[in-house]
């Protein structure tokens, strides 16, 4: 693409939350549309959908479409439209539970089987801050993800470490370039095009 | 089921699942025969209490605890400490004791009945229960307020006069006992209500567990007694930052200012509708003493309208109770909850644990969950909390097909705002079996039915809605012959209106006004409400083209509907409302439509689910598919005929 081509270069991709419930998927998600941790959190009851939109190095503009799940484990029924088209995944899960990797690795293997072949995962520890009550070892669970092709991160929701890092990670895996292209051979732009991120006044409803 | 045997505490579950029949059949036997031969000794020892004053009156209270032992407990020393010393959790300062608790609870009710008085105040300030500040000097300029000015009847202290042979206890007269006792909630009502008599403390069903779950517990559910009171007592003011319920006002949606303004004009709004309920139950033959009325006019369409616009909040623990047939179920099950709770009280298994992780996370905005003093009392249980634990532990033993499901917490704890602990768990139980069958089950199959009926009305109704949100996940159309099975992503959104009854989804007020409705009406109530909504949002979302977008609006849209009346007039009043149309028998007939579409696409075509493209391979869903078609054929002729009506 060349400097002076008149349309903005957007693309929109699906990202999912999956992992056990309490683990701070929606704490991630708070964090990265609104930067902020909030102590008084509603747990999830079916889904919550986002946006959140950052911009890359050349002028790219990615926007996510995120989709927030309950994490108990009885919405499996429901899972499928949860991660079907998802684009992304990120699969949280707590570093003071151990049991709550064992449920990330579980999601793992239900998207490697189900979703799209091509989907990026990032395996993300949260509750980083929590260091003295950690149960799952860095290094494991790094290596369960070097084994797996997964992107791996631990990040705090609560001080916002490393959360920002997740998503860029992701959108850098993603097939950008690709849906700019296709966009531009279709004749008309998407109307979406351009448009500024909506979660300045449609936020978190979890 | 299938997946709690994996753990071994799955397995815990299980047994206890299975011996609960015999629990059951401990339970019914008269609480009188349970009685431990020497309670009449022991209540000699009891000593005589000081004198509480409440209105000018002397008023003598239960017994102090140091001398009181559970009976049944098998321990053979007097208890010595103070209850609360054993329940570190119970955020109450160590001077007030369990007993004193319940003291303050009966003379809490008995004086918020005559004037809130600064002893009440002071009681619940001792309690940590702070908030309520604004609302005593709003509404009442000292503490020796004239009882005319009380917005409370009065009540006569000779409703309490005590016997000869338990001076130190109050009782009721027969004509007091028709009201009063409704006065104080469980254990206390219970123990009035179940024996009349001087066994107060030692007929507890709650000694069937050891002295110290015993004594805690029973201080505990006193605490959460007094806060409920507390709540009862309190108006919303002006000036608070929260609501008479302990809400905070401000929400991401509503801003305070926003909130006061709507509010001043709604405070207006109940007290006309106050006094028109007044009107009613006078001519229905009924009393409203002690401003807690708990017989409620026989249905009439004029009551319909009366509940549609609202019952008064102060009455609505009583009223949901009664239309949702809760005194029935009550007295079916006198004693069982109590045996559960005792009989759960140190479960660990899969529910709990997930039910542990919900208690800090269910209304963190109210005060009465979440104290927002001090970090402290942050980290400090509240009473609501504890009771919430043990309706929702008790509930997960009591319906194993349910277990515990995340939203239960949202529907008992706002339960636990207006009634007491063991209706709150009868009405958890009336709800998820007879107003959302199968919603909580283990595989939530029972709120995918409803969102299959759900968009199958959208799809009849609201037909530019449809067009909008009729779409599978690649975009494409869903038709007649797939919609039920390949549910719409929106349902994603949706499915949280039905599980937590609007709970999180609409403001509080609104929420309320949904739930007067539900138990008269039925769960046709959810539907008509959740098409109105969609009827509402539709201007916004036929501007938006991108599904994302359209689902944030319609996630959000409700969350700013503060005026419940803008609701209730779209549904019920304005041409075409669709409340006017979606009868139960219909909305029955297309729950059991939808679910057998569903259960036999399950079972004959599991290729199809997978698949995605196939319907047309099977001539059988094919059928179904017509049959959706001529059901939604015969709600249009319907709705021809009623709109010509109009
Ligand atoms: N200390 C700490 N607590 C967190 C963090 N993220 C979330 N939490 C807490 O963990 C609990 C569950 O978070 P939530 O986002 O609701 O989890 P979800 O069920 O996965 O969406 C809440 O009480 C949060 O306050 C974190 O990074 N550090
Ligand atoms: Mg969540």
């Amino acid at each position: 693409m060349s400097i002076e081509d008149p349309i903005p270069r957007f693309a929109q991709f699906k990202l999912v939350l999956l992992g056990e419930s309490a683990v701070g998927k929606s704490s991630i998600v708070h964090r990265f549309v609104k930067d902020s941790f909030d102590d008084l959190r509603e747990s999830t009851i079916g889904a919550a959908f986002l946006t959140q939109t950052i911009k890359l190095a050349n002028d790219t503009t990615v926007k996510f479409e995120i989709w927030d799940t309950a994490g108990q484990e009885r919405y499996k029924s429901l899972a499928p439209m949860y991660y079907r088209n998802a684009n992304c995944a990120v699969v949280v899960y707590d570093i003071t539970q151990l049991a709550s990797l064992e449920r990330a690795k579980n999601w793992i293997k239900e998207l490697q089987r189900q979703a799209n072949a091509d989907i990026t995962i990032a395996l993300t520890g949260n509750k980083l801050d929590l260091e003295a009550e950690r149960e799952v070892s860095t290094g494991e669970a790094q290596q369960y993800a070097i084994d797996n092709g997964l992107l791996f991160c631990e990040v705090s929701a609560k001080t916002g470490d490393g959360i920002r890092d997740v998503f860029y990670r992701i959108a850098e895996q993603l097939p950008v370039e690709e849906q700019i292209r296709s966009t531009m051979s279709r004749s008309k732009p998407r109307i979406n095009l351009n448009k500024p991120s909506t979660n300045t006044d449609q936020g978190c409803a979890c | 089921m299938a997946d709690k045997k994996r753990t071994p505490s799955g397995d815990k579950k299980l047994n206890h699942a299975t011996s609960m029949p015999n629990l059951h059949k401990k339970l019914v036997r008269p609480v009188s025969a349970n009685r431990n031969p020497d309670t009449s000794r022991k209540e000699k020892e009891l000593p005589s209490l000081p004198k509480l004053r409440v209105d000018g009156r002397h008023l003598s209270a239960v017994p102090r605890p140091q001398t009181f032992r559970p009976t049944g407990s098998g321990q053979s020393t007097p208890l010595k400490t103070s209850p609360v010393r054993h329940q570190p959790k119970l955020s109450i300062s160590e001077s007030v004791d369990s007993y004193n608790l319940s003291v303050i609870d009966m003379y809490h009710d008995a004086a918020s009945i005559v004037s809130p008085t600064t002893d009440v105040f002071q009681s619940l300030m001792k309690l940590g229960i702070h908030g309520y500040e604004d609302d005593f000097t709003d509404n009442y300029s000292s503490s020796s307020v004239s009882v005319a000015d009380s917005p409370r009847p009065r009540v006569h202290a000779d409703d309490f006069h005590f016997t000869d042979h338990s001076p130190s206890r109050p009782h009721f007269t027969d004509q007091s006992l028709t009201n009063l006792p409704y006065l104080f909630p469980s254990p206390t009502n219970l123990l009035f209500h179940q024996s009349q008599s001087n066994h107060i403390l030692h007929s507890s069903p709650g000694r069937l567990l050891g002295s110290h779950s015993t004594l805690s517990l029973l201080s505990s559910r006193d605490s959460a007694n007094i806060i409920r009171n507390s709540i009862e007592l309190s108006k919303t003011s002006l000036s608070a930052s929260r609501d008479r319920y302990g809400f905070k006002k401000k929400s991401q949606f509503v801003s305070e200012a926003a909130y006061n303004a709507w509010w001043s004009d709604y405070s207006k709004y109940l007290v006309r509708r106050k006094r028109k309920w007044e009107l009613l139950m006078k001519q229905s033959g009924l009393t409203y003493e002690h401003d807690a009325p708990v017989r409620f006019p026989a249905r009439s369409e004029k009551v319909k309208r009366y509940i549609r616009k609202g019952i008064p909040a102060e009455w609505r623990g009583h009223a949901w109770f009664h239309y949702a047939r809760g005194h029935e179920k009550l007295a079916q099950n006198a004693g069982v909850y109590d045996a559960i709770v005792a009989s759960t009280i140190d479960l660990h298994n899969k529910d709990t644990e997930i039910i542990e992780r919900d208690l800090n996370r269910t209304f963190p905005d109210n005060l009465h969950f979440r104290s927002d003093e001090t970090q402290q009392q942050r980290e400090t249980e509240t009473p609501l909390v504890q009771a919430l634990r043990r309706v929702l532990v008790a509930f997960s033993q009591h319906l194993p097909t349910i277990g515990y499901c995340q939203s239960l917490n949202f529907l008992a704890g706002m339960l636990l705002v207006f009634m007491d602990e063991e209706r709150a768990f009868w009405m958890l139980v009336i709800i998820t079996q007879k107003y959302l069958p199968g919603v909580h089950d283990l595989n939530l199959e029972g709120v995918n039915v409803d969102q299959g009926v759900l968009m199958l009305c959208i799809k009849e109704y609201l037909p530019e809605m449809w067009a909008r949100i009729g779409l599978g996940l690649d975009g494409e159309k869903l038709t007649d012959g797939n919609l039920l099975v390949r549910l719409p992503p929106v349902t994603l959104c949706t499915a949280s209106w039905f599980m937590s009854g609007f709970i999180g989804v609409l403001p509080f007020e609104t929420v309320l006004r949904v739930w007067d409705c539900i138990f008269f009406e039925e769960s046709k109530t959810l539907f008509r409400i959740s098409v109105a909504l969609f009827d509402m949002v539709s201007p916004e979302v036929t501007q938006i083209r991108d599904q994302m977008e359209i689902f944030q609006a319609i996630q959000n849209f409700p969350k700013k509907i503060i005026n419940p009346n803008e609701l209730f007039d779209h549904c019920f009043k304005k041409r075409n409302g669709i409340g006017h149309y979606l009868s139960q028998e219909e909305v029955n007939k297309c729950r059991d439509f939808v679910s057998k579409q569903r259960r036999s696409h399950a079972e004959n075509a599991k290729m199809y689910v997978l698949d995605g493209e196939g319907e047309r391979l099977y001539d059988f869903e094919h059928r179904k598919g017509l049959n959706s078609v001529a059901w939604n054929k015969n709600l249009t002729l319907k709705m021809k005929r009623l709109r010509k009506s109009d």
